[in-house]
């Protein structure tokens, strides 16, 4: 059944994306912005919604980690909720995963592939005219799998069957670790993801671990060369294992990493397309730009911006503090709720049209085109230059083997290479069982694969 | 080897003084080296290198020679 679709002229139709021969067709209309609510479990706390404030408490010493007290369980002691000179120096120690040469490698060697393997498996599912189509939400989180796995050093993610249990144990993870943003019973969901947890250990987790270990032993028995070592985050904690740390902290560790790995992305990318169909219907002068990396960086920017992949931070103040902003006051040991969604669309820092999608916006230092959609201060995300790409040098603006321009980027160039357009036959759904503004489904079809 | 500090990334976050305070300082503006050209490879590259995969926002960029 075709649903929230109209018939659009021949004239529209030649500012479509990749035109195809139609003289006249269906076109899905883009989905509506979800309405976002505060969630229940901050019902009772201070909720600041302000870009000027969040920043500032961002940046702030004053106050420490005060999220995922709920999903504990999963990301425990994790360098997400560490703070002072144990995050310093944790964060010192992950942070070549992040290195330039890796990102290279992540964007060419391994994401690429990913990418072209996945939009040649929609040829085998075409549409009544006999165009490819698929769910965007699926293909971009298996765009990322393998990646996410060799950040992470999961081993075994090599074959069709083994990429599937592996998404579907990092879904399920991610839903523990987030469960402080779940609609569902929270109890109910922290046993049944411990449960899963379990299995994942037995299938992907302790094999790995298991592999370096025994690596490690022959490093130091000369067996084998440093260079033979894998440059992981597994691989990095065994190496590096510290006497303080419990058993199962490499295992919440690397559930940062494995959930981490590809939300931000999965989560964007549905988001960007439907506001770029949007975007050309109403600027159809802007279509031959969807080939243009400038053009889609700003459009992912802006999408990052508009849709947070957590709705709320928590931080706890350290001391009583005002705030040099706006004068509030916050009093030692109060947990407050920092609102990315509201503060990203805050109009004293993005304009009038702060709630609307532009991907001609103009941002200006000190403002962040993505706002804070990676946080701030020393918790800003560790992967970030992963999605935003690396800051251009004026001595690499144009050499494009010393830069990157961001998976998101990277994955959208692929997409419109293809011809991707929203689905005439199937509207986008949102997720109904979470409190995040992400797609359930999102499906699309392509006109050049 | 030049270092490049990009003030639309930077935020000032410090990790760079705390790899070491006698290569990079903050100022009002941001992060900045301690000498404005001539970086000695074998004296400060580790330094250089590690702040530039340390800094969370990936205002720094190295440029070896």
């Amino acid at each position: 059944m075709i649903t929230n679709s109209r018939v659009i002229s021949e004239n529209v139709l030649g500012a479509l994306p990749m035109g195809g021969s139609m003289t006249e067709a269906t076109v899905q209309q883009p989905a509506p912005m979800k309405e976002i609510e505060p969630a229940p479990y901050i019902s009772a706390m201070t909720q600041i919604a302000t870009y000027a404030e969040i920043d500032e408490i961002l940046r702030s010493k004053d106050f420490v980690q005060g999220s995922h007290q709920e999903s504990m369980p999963f990301f425990g002691d994790c360098l997400l909720l560490l703070d002072g000179s144990e995050h310093f120096e944790r964060r010192r120690l992950e942070a070549p995963l992040f290195a330039k040469q890796e990102l290279f490698h992540y964007e060419r060697e391994v994401v690429q592939p990913a990418i072209d393997r996945v939009l040649a498996a929609c040829r085998d599912d075409v549409d009544t005219e006999g165009l490819p189509r698929g769910d965007l939400v699926s293909m971009t989180k298996h765009m990322l799998l393998q990646m996410t796995a060799e950040v992470t050093g999961i081993d075994g993610v090599d074959t069709e069957q083994s990429t599937n249990r592996f998404g579907d144990y990092l879904g399920k993870l991610g839903e523990g670790a987030t469960v402080e943003w779940s609609a569902r019973d929270h109890d109910e969901v922290i046993a049944e993801v411990l449960d899963v947890r379990d299995e994942f250990v037995l299938d992907f987790f302790r094999p790995s671990m298991d592999r370096r270990r025994e690596m490690l032993v022959a490093l130091e028995e000369g067996r084998i060369a440093e260079s033979e070592l894998p440059r992981d985050l597994l691989m990095l904690l065994v190496r590096n294992h510290a006497p303080d740390w419990d058993p199962e902290l490499p295992l919440r560790e690397a559930t940062l990493y494995l959930v981490a790995g590809f939300q931000t992305t999965t989560h964007a990318i549905p988001h960007v397309v439907n506001h770029l169909a949007g975007w050309i219907q109403a600027h159809p002068e802007d279509a031959p730009r969807l080939r243009d990396q400038a053009f889609l960086q700003a459009a992912t920017y802006e999408s990052l911006r508009l849709h947070l992949p957590a709705p709320s931070l928590l931080r706890i103040a350290t001391k009583p503090v005002t705030l040099a902003s706006t004068g509030r006051e916050i009093a030692a040991g109060e947990r407050v709720a920092l609102l990315f969604t509201p503060a990203n669309r805050d109009v004293s820092a993005f304009g009038d049209d702060a709630a609307q999608f532009d991907p001609r916006r103009a941002v200006t230092a000190p403002m962040k085109p993505w706002g804070l959609a990676f946080g701030g201060g020393v918790h800003t995300c560790i992967g970030r230059q992963l999605v935003t790409g690396l800051s251009r040098t004026v001595d690499d603006v144009d050499q494009k083997d010393r830069t990157t321009d961001g998976i998101g980027v990277q994955i959208l160039a692929s997409l419109y290479e293809a011809g991707v357009e929203l689905d005439p036959h199937q509207r986008p759904a949102y997720r109904e069982v979470s409190h995040h503004d992400a797609f359930e489904t999102f499906p699309v079809r392509f006109r050049n694969l | 080897m030049k270092v490049h500090i990009d003030p639309l990334r930077c935020e000032s976050t410090g990790y760079c003084v705390a790899i070491d305070p006698a290569v990079f300082r903050l100022t009002p503006q941001g992060a900045e080296p301690t000498v404005s050209a001539g970086f000695d490879p074998d004296r400060d590259g580790d330094v250089l290198r590690e702040a530039e995969g340390l800094c969370p926002t990936g205002a720094i960029r190295v440029i070896e020679d």
